[in-house]
């Protein structure tokens, strides 16, 4: 077991590496030149090779990344061309702003794709299971933005119950949650049901019927601890994909997050920026996934005593 | 003689075949046709037939863990189709399975102590303690170390999840047990244990079986009584010892013939089935295996056989029986 965990860790590491790799690589795949955009359009090449020369840039490739991974180490990520501010302050309050909303994005889709998931699997091809999995496939196909805006008309304009934007307290949480809840929701559905079919059909679930359990015992004692799995190794990748940034929710509702500073920075090619979102982005994947493996190990019997 | 301890009277499960996009029922795949029998209390009915005849369905149909289409079963005297879903749950009790494959039939997640114990818990029987006791002597009674119990089903091999699979279906003290094919899936070795196994708790506890197999030697070997069982209806049905010594009915002639004898000089004439089994789906007319029996005449084309008696205690459903 404790073998299990180490070799997922230094796996984890091992793709952390790669990450700051590609992130690295970011720099040189954005067609333009960091000197110039501190400079401005008119520094002479004199004033620009200044710049490259005290941003490093003139070294040879590798000798940039191994400083790179250094400054890495000592937590330091550069400095926003644009705010001029330490990115890793800028990530930090962004990061705190984007929690709220991801936690509560991700309890959304997780309330509304799990009892929803349970109950078409135990109504499989009959109408209702019909409907509802329609259903599910038509928030599916919603765009965020869309939707947000939807529902930013009717919950925050006509009836006015919710604010319009910003972040001020629980009340702003619910409309933004609700939106990635509705569309993230799908997946959830799809992945336990299917799941739970073929848990159904092992004799294990014949046998617990023999034994005369309830149909209630039936499901919540052998058929959703069994097929809960993959919905639990999703939930994990997505939380942390959710803590990455929400663009387009954070953008449409005005949500001061990481989303919008990933969104900004772009524009701006603010690249120590976008080097950090992506970054943050694929270490909090990473991670929960992570999180993930090591759940397993008490979540499944079969893996614990590996 | 002993009493009768189950009656099943023109037993019938038809599943539908839907097509298109509507799903419309366009036939029905009839896996158990009108199937009747009785099994005296103490006794094993074993119940054999190739594969698709209709074995399985008709264990699971009895107690209900498939719900038949038609037909009648009568346990100690109740009326089990009639039973509401909390009566029907009470008299699991009484009437237990042992699946073919010790690999699926066993949750994966479950200690073996726990599967052991569930079975107490939803009838509420015994207290804590009383319910750890018995899984440990279940466990002894099925020959496995009682420390299994904190165990894993991926921990045992084949045989050893049998044998739980067994201590699990004896966990409430059952009567009837319909054991589906319970040592198909194991090693020649391990399935005469097996085997001894279930004859030892059939004595201690005074079990009533019905063992279904594909494999006549074992079936000789545990059954009082024999059941031929194809395309979903009744071939013939006897004392074990009678049917493989005079077989009546052109079927079961033909499987007896392709049992295998350890005796290089023994002669004797090998009757080969000649086509396949027909579909269920769409039996033939008449006599359902008068598509492939080697001694048809015109009349088996057009007239099903019926149920006869030819000696006292042996059935067969054959209009020119041997």
């Amino acid at each position: 077991m404790l073998s299990y965990i180490v070799r997922r860790v230094i796996g984890s590491l091992i793709v952390l590496l790669l990450i700051t790799a590609i992130a690295f690589a970011l720099a040189y795949l954005v067609p333009s030149d960091p000197a110039r955009m501190i400079a401005g359009v008119h520094a002479s090449a004199a004033t620009l090779a200044e710049i490259r020369h005290k941003l490093g840039l003139d070294k040879p490739v590798p000798v940039q990344y191994v400083d790179y991974l250094g400054r890495l180490l000592r937590g330091n990520l550069g400095t926003s061309f644009i705010y001029d501010r330490p990115v890793v302050s800028l990530l930090k309050d962004k990061f705190l702003a984007t929690l709220p909303l991801a936690l509560a994005a991700w309890l959304a889709e997780l309330l509304i794709g799990i009892p929803l998931g349970i109950y078409t699997a135990r109504r499989a091809r009959r109408s209702a299971d019909y409907l509802v999995s329609a259903l599910a496939l038509v928030g599916l196909s919603m765009p965020v933005f869309w939707l947000g805006l939807i529902l930013l008309y009717w919950f925050g304009f006509k009836l006015p119950i919710f604010p319009l934007g910003g972040h001020t307290g629980f009340m702003s949480l619910v409309l933004p949650s609700l939106t990635i809840g509705i569309v993230g929701a799908a997946y959830y559905l799809r992945l336990l049901k299917s799941s739970m079919l073929e848990v159904m059909g092992n004799d294990y679930i014949r046998t617990a019927r023999a034994k005369g359990a309830g149909e209630r015992r039936v499901v919540w004692r052998h058929v959703v601890p069994n097929a809960v799995i993959p919905v639990i190794t999703y939930a994990g990748i997505d939380i942390g994909i959710l803590m990455g940034g929400l663009i387009m929710t954070e953008y449409t509702f005005n949500w001061n997050g990481i989303g919008a500073l990933m969104y900004e920075a772009l524009q701006q090619s603010d690249i120590p920026v976008i080097m950090g979102t992506v970054l943050l982005a694929a270490v909090l994947v990473v991670l929960f996934n992570l999180v993930v493996d090591v759940l397993y190990v008490f979540l499944d019997p079969r893996i614990r005593c590996d | 003689m002993s009493p009768e301890l189950l009656t099943v009277h023109d037993l019938k499960k038809y599943f539908p075949i839907r097509r298109g996009v509507l799903q419309r029922t366009v036939g029905h795949v009839r896996a158990v046709d009108g199937v009747g029998f009785s099994v005296r209390s103490g006794e094993t009915l074993g119940v054999v037939g190739e594969s698709g005849c209709g074995k399985s369905t008709m264990g699971r149909a009895v107690l209900r863990l498939v719900e038949p289409s038609a037909g009648r079963i009568v346990f100690d005297g109740k009326d089990v189709l009639k039973l509401t879903p909390g009566e029907m749950r009470r008299m699991r009790r009484e009437m237990q399975i042992v699946f073919q494959d010790p690999y699926a039939s066993l949750n994966p997640r479950y200690s073996i102590g726990k599967t052991l114990m569930e079975p107490m818990i939803v009838h509420k029987l015994f207290t804590r303690e009383e319910r750890m006791k018995r899984v440990y002597s279940l466990l002894e009674k099925v020959g496995l170390d009682p420390d299994y119990a904190n165990h894993f089903p991926h921990e045992f091999s084949g045989g050893m999840r049998q044998r739980v699979g067994i201590a699990r279906a004896l966990a409430l003290n059952p009567r009837l047990v319909v054991l589906d094919e319970p040592v198909a899936a194991l090693d020649v070795s391990v399935q005469s244990q097996v085997l001894n196994l279930l004859e030892d708790l059939q004595k201690e506890f005074n079990l009533t079986y019905i063992f279904i197999t594909h494999d006549l030697s074992v079936v000789r070997h545990i059954s009082n009584r024999v059941m031929v069982m194809y395309l979903g209806n009744m071939a013939e049905l006897a004392d074990v010892e009678e049917l493989f010594a005079q077989p009546r009915h052109p079927y079961t002639r033909a499987l007896l013939s392709a049992v295998p004898i350890p005796d290089p000089d023994y002669k004797r004439e090998r009757i080969i089935l000649e086509g396949d089994l027909p579909s269920p789906a769409n039996p033939p007319e008449g006599c359902r295996f008068h598509t492939r029996c080697p001694a048809k005449r015109d009349v088996c084309a057009q007239e099903g056989p019926g149920w006869r008696e030819i000696t006292p205690g042996h059935f067969a459903a054959c209009h020119f029986p041997a």
